[in-house]
């Protein structure tokens, strides 16, 4: 039995950490208040959800929940063509919120309020992944290769681009740096990387509804990414860790379920205020929130 | 008949996006930040309204009050507490943005921890009572809430416009140093702005309480058609917000007709984008 509550937790570890660090990309490392990242998890997770209920090949279905949030955040990444990021930000909000609402209200495709069950668990080369082992190894393995992806920009002469962004947008532009195109693939690397993690969340717990859109779920991501430290991967790997411990521990300290949810949103905003006040580089940040 | 509807639909719910873009655009022209904590105030006056009214049972208007009176004093507190301390700190508005989202959710999961998450509805709408223009049925509640929104439209085009507080506050939204070097004490101008805006998100609030049924996300789901009129209407100017508003509850009611109900927040977000895109100083601000 315990050995399934850890896997349980390996494989749920394993998925905020891929939507972390690709988050971390974006905020961390450009400086992109991206705060439809979570519903680009959530596009992902239809997406796939929707594909394999209609017997699509899982890789199929994977690679398309990955393209799928990349379509949307290019539509996103227009806004940032003329204006500052706060008005990205703004967008991206207006985006979370209201992508809720229509995955909520469209009945006939996603389920509506019940959300969609029975989603299969993928059967690659004649392995059922319905075996709880094979599947954290899975998951494991391509939050690895993400995680080692992000890493690799990150260190790459691109990635000193995206900081240079970050700290000083107008100065990049001047030294030739096309900033926008930049944000841009910055945003498509994130998007594709957070709707894999979705379609692993999918299929692994083979019940969605529209909670996975739900705005307030950016909180725990936030919460991961600035504990950790903005653009540090290891800070994100050792706060995903931390942050999805706290749920762990509310579960044993006997509180009912139905406040357990909105207990955990307010302890991570918490969190996240005192972190911001006292300690604005997290962890392991090389800079602080300013 | 179904044009008297159709405006008188479009009064009400654009009465409502215009309050909320009025509060919120005020706080986005003095002090160039997108406070997206007003969404919460506006949340927590309307939950407050109702238990006042429901489940206290005072006077009406005392219940207006306390709840004005409350979310005057929560945005105040906030401002004093974080962000002032965050702006002496020189943090950059994109980190304001980000304190502000963190503000909303910690707003929302206190009242779903507090409320509940069940729906809740002040005022069933089809027994009260109410008016009839044209043959078309417009309740009392409604008549009040089109007159309290012109009422606040007004005192805040007023003060900001004509009152000595006010022209600081355009100082200040003009030019935060030259304004500070001519010696007014911006930091002074910042807590009226945030009283003036918190005020304005209590009457939001109650106005929501009274017309719609209340649940955690409401003040989210709300602040978005807020801002997008503001954007459509001009962010730096409270005129083009209002406008902008009603602009947003009159193309709502029109989508209505040609797109199924699912796709209505669609509409919201189609506009903002768009303006954002080819128009972002919207259709009456000056400069974007």
């Amino acid at each position: 039995m315990i050995e399934v509550y850890i896997l349980n937790l390996v494989i749920f570890i394993s998925i905020y950490m891929l939507t972390s660090v690709s988050f971390n990309l974006s905020f961390g490392q450009t400086g992109l208040l991206n705060l439809a990242h979570i519903s680009f998890f959530g596009l992902g997770a239809y997406t796939s959800a929707i594909l394999s209920l209609r017997g699509t090949p899982f890789f199929l279905a994977l690679l398309l929940s990955g393209l799928m949030p990349m379509i949307f955040a290019f539509i996103l990444s227009l806004v940032n063509r003329k204006l500052k990021g706060d008005y990205f930000t703004l967008a991206t909000l207006a985006f979370a919120i209201l992508s809720y609402n229509i995955v909520l209200n469209s009945v006939e495709l996603t389920g509506g309020p019940h959300g969609l069950r029975n989603i299969p668990k993928p059967i690659i080369f004649g392995l059922d992944f319905n075996n709880i082992f094979l599947y954290a190894i899975f998951t494991v393995f391509l939050t690895l290769m993400g995680v080692f992806f992000i890493h690799r920009i990150a260190k790459s002469s691109f990635g000193r681009v995206c900081l240079a962004i970050r700290d000083n947008n107008d100065l990049a532009e001047s030294l030739g740096k096309n900033t926008f195109k930049i944000k841009v693939i910055v945003l498509l690397v994130a998007s594709f990387l957070t709707g894999v993690a979705g379609c692993l969340y999918a299929s692994y717990v083979t019940f969605i509804d529209p909670t996975v859109f739900d705005a307030m779920e950016m909180i725990t991501i936030l919460a991961i990414v600035v504990l950790g430290g903005l653009a540090s991967i290891k800070g994100t790997i050792v706060g995903t860790f931390i942050i999805l411990m706290v749920p762990e521990i509310l579960r044993f300290l006997d509180i009912s379920t139905a406040i357990i949810g909105p207990l955990r949103v307010l302890l991570y905003s918490l969190i996240l205020l005192v972190i911001i006040y006292y300690k604005p580089r997290g962890l392991y940040g090389k800079i602080a929130i300013e | 008949m179904v044009i008297t509807q159709f405006i008188i639909n479009t009064l009400i719910t654009g009465s409502i996006y215009a309050l909320i873009a009025i509060g919120f655009s005020l706080v986005y022209y003095v002090m160039k930040f997108f406070n997206f904590a007003h969404g919460g105030l506006i949340t927590l006056s309307a939950y407050v309204f109702y238990i006042l009214v429901r489940f206290v049972g005072i006077d009406l208007i005392y219940s207006i009050v306390i709840t004005l009176l409350l979310s005057a004093f929560l945005g105040v507190l906030f401002n004093a507490v974080v962000y002032r301390n965050l702006r002496l700190k020189k943090t950059s508005t994109a980190m304001l943005i980000l304190i502000s989202f963190i503000l909303l959710i910690l707003f929302e999961s206190f009242i779903s921890l507090v409320f509940g998450v069940d729906i809740k509805l002040l005022f069933p709408a089809i027994s009260t009572e109410g008016l009839y223009i044209f043959g078309t049925r417009i309740t009392y509640p409604q008549v009040y809430i089109i007159l309290a929104s012109i009422f606040t439209f007004c005192t805040t085009i007023i003060f900001v416009g004509y009152t000595k507080i006010g022209k600081y506050m355009r100082a200040v939204a003009d030019n935060k140093e030259l304004a500070e070097i001519s010696g007014i004490n911006t930091e002074r101008i910042f807590q009226y702005c945030f009283i003036l805006s918190s005020l304005i998100a209590g009457i939001s609030g109650i106005v929501v309480s009274v017309e719609k049924s209340l649940r955690p996300s409401i003040g989210s789901n709300l602040i978005i058609k807020g801002f997008a009129g503001s954007v459509a209407g001009g962010i730096n100017s409270l005129l083009g917000s209002i406008l902008g508003g009603y602009i947003i509850g009159f193309l709502e009611n029109v989508g209505v007709w040609f797109l199924p109900s699912a796709y209505k927040d669609a509409i919201t977000f189609v506009v903002l984008f768009l303006f954002l895109i080819f128009r972002p100083r919207g259709i009456f601000g000056d400069k974007a």
